[in-house]
């Protein structure tokens, strides 16, 4: 589905994929220390170009472009198998620095709880993929519980409730609230 | 110094922080901690910083160093 409006914080905002951000989204996909945890796409521009448009119409997820305040692509988000009141969220990655990046989290999450309302959000991390784990902890992720992938990695499952999100978000809302200006990476990318 | 270093710990939840490792050496270390940082940065030392700055430093005695002598 696509959202029409735009979500807008101090930092960044999100707005809805469209089909001229695949090149976009193939490039940042297969930057190794970017997208080391996502699945690789290995397509070309015109499938990633109908993959965008066959979601765009999907009854069950939102696909966002982070840009900055400039309206330069910095990264990627997405919900999606939302589906009685819950979803996941992925397809995130993103050269923004910190600021950019959890704005960009807060934007969405909003997005999904004020939104969509849903009650919470299904996730699941892989075992040593300790950054994204801890960043999730400090939205509110609580582990349910640890299972094996189909090629015998370990991951994580659990979820993000609502209430847990407003409680743990409100130190990261508060800390955006300090930042007077803010002094944007320069080549983050390179 | 001292006092920077306490408020580091209590960003990263840590006791005892190590001052010769880099930021990305310690598990605690992840993009909510260094937004606390850039927050306390702004509004304690008012200092801006990048990000891709803070990850430069060789140790964070060397980033220390920097924001006192700022």
């Amino acid at each position: 589905m696509v959202y029409n409006g735009v979500l807008k914080g101090r930092f960044v905002n999100l707005r809805s994929v469209t089909e001229d951000d695949a090149a976009f989204i193939l490039e940042i996909r297969s930057n190794p220390a970017i997208s080391k945890y996502l699945p690789q796409i290995r397509i070309t521009v015109e499938q990633q170009q109908a993959w965008i448009t066959k979601q765009r119409v999907d009854s069950d997820s939102y696909y966002f472009i982070i840009t900055d305040k400039e309206h330069n692509k910095i990264g990627t988000i997405s919900v999606y198998n939302i589906f009685d009141g819950h979803a996941e969220v992925g397809r995130y990655c993103s050269i923004g620095d910190f600021v950019q990046n959890s704005e960009a989290v807060i934007l969405h999450n909003d997005f999904i709880f004020n939104i969509l309302f849903l009650n919470y959000i299904d996730g699941w991390v892989y075992k040593d993929n300790t950054h994204v784990l801890s960043l999730n902890k400090g939205f509110g992720y609580e582990v349910d519980g640890e299972a094996l992938d189909k090629d015998g990695i370990p991951y994580f499952y659990g979820k993000i409730t609502k209430q847990n999100y407003l409680l743990k978000s409100l130190k990261v809302r508060n800390n955006i609230n300090k930042i007077s200006s803010h002094v944007p990476n320069v080549g983050l990318m390179e | 110094m001292e006092k920077l270093v306490k408020k580091l710990e209590e960003i990263l939840e840590i006791d005892n922080l190590d001052i010769t490792k880099k930021f990305t050496d310690l598990e605690e270390w992840d993009s909510l901690a260094g937004l606390s940082l850039i927050a306390l940065l702004d509004s304690d030392y008012n200092i801006m910083m990048a990000t891709k700055e803070i990850l430069s430093f060789a140790s964070i005695e060397d980033f220390c160093n920097a924001v006192l002598e700022k």
